[in-house]
């Protein structure tokens, strides 16, 4: 476990480009991110702007073909992630940095039971014999609050709902005690209810182990919950990145505003809630210059012809930056 | 899992039932006796043979004799022996059809069976083999191969084959390596001289469509979600094709399988004739350009079971390897 405030990871001006018929789609398109040991950053983003990917990108998961890393960095404990040797990178994998994904109902082998799934994971890394690896899994599925962890170790995952699916997910991920996290839009596919239960539960595991966590949402609502900064994506690229707190007192990116306008419980009494209009473009053809300004209510002619880049937001926090020529007039919105 | 079985197959009765009545319907349409004496025949030959084979009595009638006779056993010359086998074939006069038949059984499994799990073995491990390599040079070599393979009729296989693997090698070698033709199971090493080459040429044959059918399940495996988890936790990549994937991929592997059992043993026909091999497919065959009504009947009859009980073992395997499965 890293010193609290040392960088665990740091993403920098990646690019995960996708060869496809109609040319290039530049999924992510220079993304920077750093997270601190312990901490949660969460990623926020609409549906298609290149989350995902940045996750796939970090562990090395990026189908090839058609998807390439065309450029950057990822550094994590002092390695260069896109450098290293396809071996080095798979020992890296469910041991140190793991990840759960979004869709709990598919995400595990259905022939398998979830015992045996969990327990491959600590006889990977960590070398435990099966009568071992079994009792980790036991334990890992009593971790994550599952009923009567000693019957469910033998459950094939269509015998549980996608709320337990889900946690059993989180156990697999955890049993190696990674020092990141990575939840790929976890609780999309969940009641609301349920979705409460998981977010709660990454939160505790987080805080017991400190384990560095890349929240991926499309949901500012589920950020606000457990993240400690926030980093909002557009069009393969970071347009904002602040302290919770200061994200939703301040948002500095008009993008950031919409996404709070189209969030329900967070509109104003009598507001209408809102969507943001138009949308996200195409990957194979990004508008030049700042890529929000086809939706944006004050976009002018320097937004078209110069892209804005990540420049400081005079805060007291000192941590918030955002790309955006006209930051100064977002109060107007 | 034996409760589950039993339900299968009893449920499966009625339908055989159902089939057997309509097949021998079909074997009604023409009067199976004209056709056998000839439309000069006289009335007492006629009504001898109508009698000696039940053809008198009304159909239910018969199909009760015959489908009763499928699961009883008589004491004949103080043996006892299976009922259905008793009539007499027509065309091989006063033999048994039970004895008839039961002399192709083991002829025919001698070369369908090796050939199926040679197959079958030999073709999941390219088709894994070519999806592990996806799109590099050893998948475009063996799928290239599969197409050239399969784009050769089974003919020139049958042909080629007993001229360049019996004919010429036995010049060569100044021996029988392997026989152009004929059976014999009483000599050792017989399987070897006399089944080996017909079960290579129908391996060859078969591979092509196999190793493409089996590819492409296990490429489809390999864009599932459970793929990406694997991955994520950081198995080796033998350990997803041959664990992750290879578990789920039996499901669609014993479809395929079980499917081609049937044509399997049909499709051995052409080998058995081109090799002399007096198997099942074979025996039909003459059974039917001989107009031998009472072998067709029960061999259309036994073929029906053999179909039927490829569709339980197919429902068998899947509770086997599919935990989905329900068994209630
Ligand atoms: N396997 C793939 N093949 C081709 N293009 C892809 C693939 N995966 C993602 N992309 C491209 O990357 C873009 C971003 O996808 P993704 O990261 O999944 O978005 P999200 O932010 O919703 O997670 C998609 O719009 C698509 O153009
Ligand atoms: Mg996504």
């Amino acid at each position: 476990m890293g010193e609290p405030h040392e960088t665990l990871l740091e993403v920098r001006d990646l690019r995960t480009y996708f060869r496809g018929e109609e040319g290039v789609a530049k999924a992510v398109d220079g993304v920077s991110l750093t997270l601190r040991a312990g901490e949660t950053l969460g990623l926020v983003g609409e549906s298609g702007c290149g989350k995902s990917v940045t996750a796939l990108s970090i562990l090395g998961l990026v189908p090839n073909p058609p998807g390439y890393i065309a450029g950057g960095e990822i550094r994590f404990a002092g390695r260069d992630l896109t450098q290293v040797s396809a071996n080095e990178l798979r020992g890296l994998r469910g041991n140190d940095i793991a990840m759960i994904f979004q869709e709990p109902m598919t995400a595990l082998n259905p022939v398998l039971t979830v015992g045996e799934q969990i327990a491959e994971t600590v006889r990977l890394h960590r070398g435990l014999g099966r009568d071992a690896a079994r009792a980790r899994a036991i334990e890992m599925l009593a971790l994550v609050n599952i009923p009567s962890p000693e019957e469910r170790v033998d459950a094939y995952p269509h015998q549980l709902s996608g709320g337990m699916r889900q946690r059993v997910m989180i156990a697999m991920a955890m049993s190696c005690d990674p020092r990141l996290l990575i939840a790929d839009d976890p609780t999309t596919a969940l009641d609301v209810t349920v979705q409460a239960q998981i977010l709660e539960l990454i939160e505790t595991l987080q805080t017991e182990r400190g384990t560095g966590v890349l929240l991926i949402t499309h949901d500012l609502g589920v950020v606000a919950e457990v993240a400690d900064r926030v980093a909002v994506m557009y069009a393969g690229k970071i347009v904002e990145v602040a302290p919770v707190d200061e994200l939703y007192e301040r948002p500095a990116h008009p993008y950031t505003v919409g996404l709070f306008r189209s969030l329900p419980d967070l509109a104003q009494h009598g507001e209408r809630l809102h969507a943001i209009e138009g949308s996200v473009p195409s990957a194979f053809r990004y508008p030049t210059g700042c890529r929000y300004r086809t939706r944006c209510p004050l976009a002018s002619e320097l937004c078209a012809s110069s892209e804005p880049p990540l420049a400081s937001v005079a805060t007291a926090s000192g941590a918030h930056t955002v790309a955006c020529h006209h930051a100064d007039r977002v109060g107007e919105l | 899992m034996w409760a589950y079985i039993l339900r299968r197959v009893l449920y499966n009765i009625p339908v055989y039932l159902g089939i057997i009545f309509l097949l021998m319907a079909a074997l009604r349409v023409n009067d199976p006796i004209w056709g056998y004496l000839g439309k000069n025949a006289s009335h007492e030959a006629y009504a001898a043979m109508e009698k000696s084979m039940g053809l008198d009595q009304p159909l239910l009638v018969q199909f009760w004799d015959f489908t009763s006779g499928l699961v009883t056993f008589e004491e004949v010359d103080g043996v006892s022996r299976w009922k259905a086998g008793l009539a007499e074939s027509w065309s091989d006069k006063g033999r048994p059809v039970g004895d008839l038949v039961g002399d192709a059984v083991w002829p025919s499994l001698s070369i369908t069976v090796p050939a199926l799990v040679l197959t079958s073995l030999i073709s999941i491990t390219i088709a894994i083999l070519s999806a592990y390599y996806r799109g590099r040079l050893p998948d475009k070599v063996m799928m290239v191969s599969a197409v050239l393979g399969m784009s050769i009729s089974f003919l020139v296989y049958i042909i080629f084959g007993q001229y360049w693997g019996a004919y010429v090698l036995n010049e060569r070698i100044g021996g029988e390596f392997f026989a152009i033709q004929g059976y014999k199971s009483d000599e050792p090493g017989w399987w070897v001289t006399y089944c080996l080459l017909p079960v290579l040429i129908s391996t060859i044959v078969t591979m092509g469509y196999d190793t493409r059918f089996y590819r492409a399940v296990m490429v489809e495996e390999t864009g599932r979600d459970y793929i990406t988890t694997a991955r994520a936790k950081g198995a080796t990549k033998r350990k997803i094709m041959f664990v992750h994937m290879l578990k789920n991929a039996m499901i669609p592997i014993i479809t395929r399988i079980m499917i081609t059992l049937p044509f399997l043993v049909m499709g051995s026909l052409l080998l058995e004739v081109y090799f002399g091999i007096p198997g099942m497919g074979r025996a039909l065959l003459q059974a039917i350009t001989t107009l031998d009504f009472p072998v067709a009947q029960l061999l259309v009859a036994l073929f029906a079971g053999l179909f039927l009980l490829t569709v339980i073992l197919t429902d068998v395997f899947y509770a086997l390897v599919d935990p989905r499965v329900r068994l209630q």
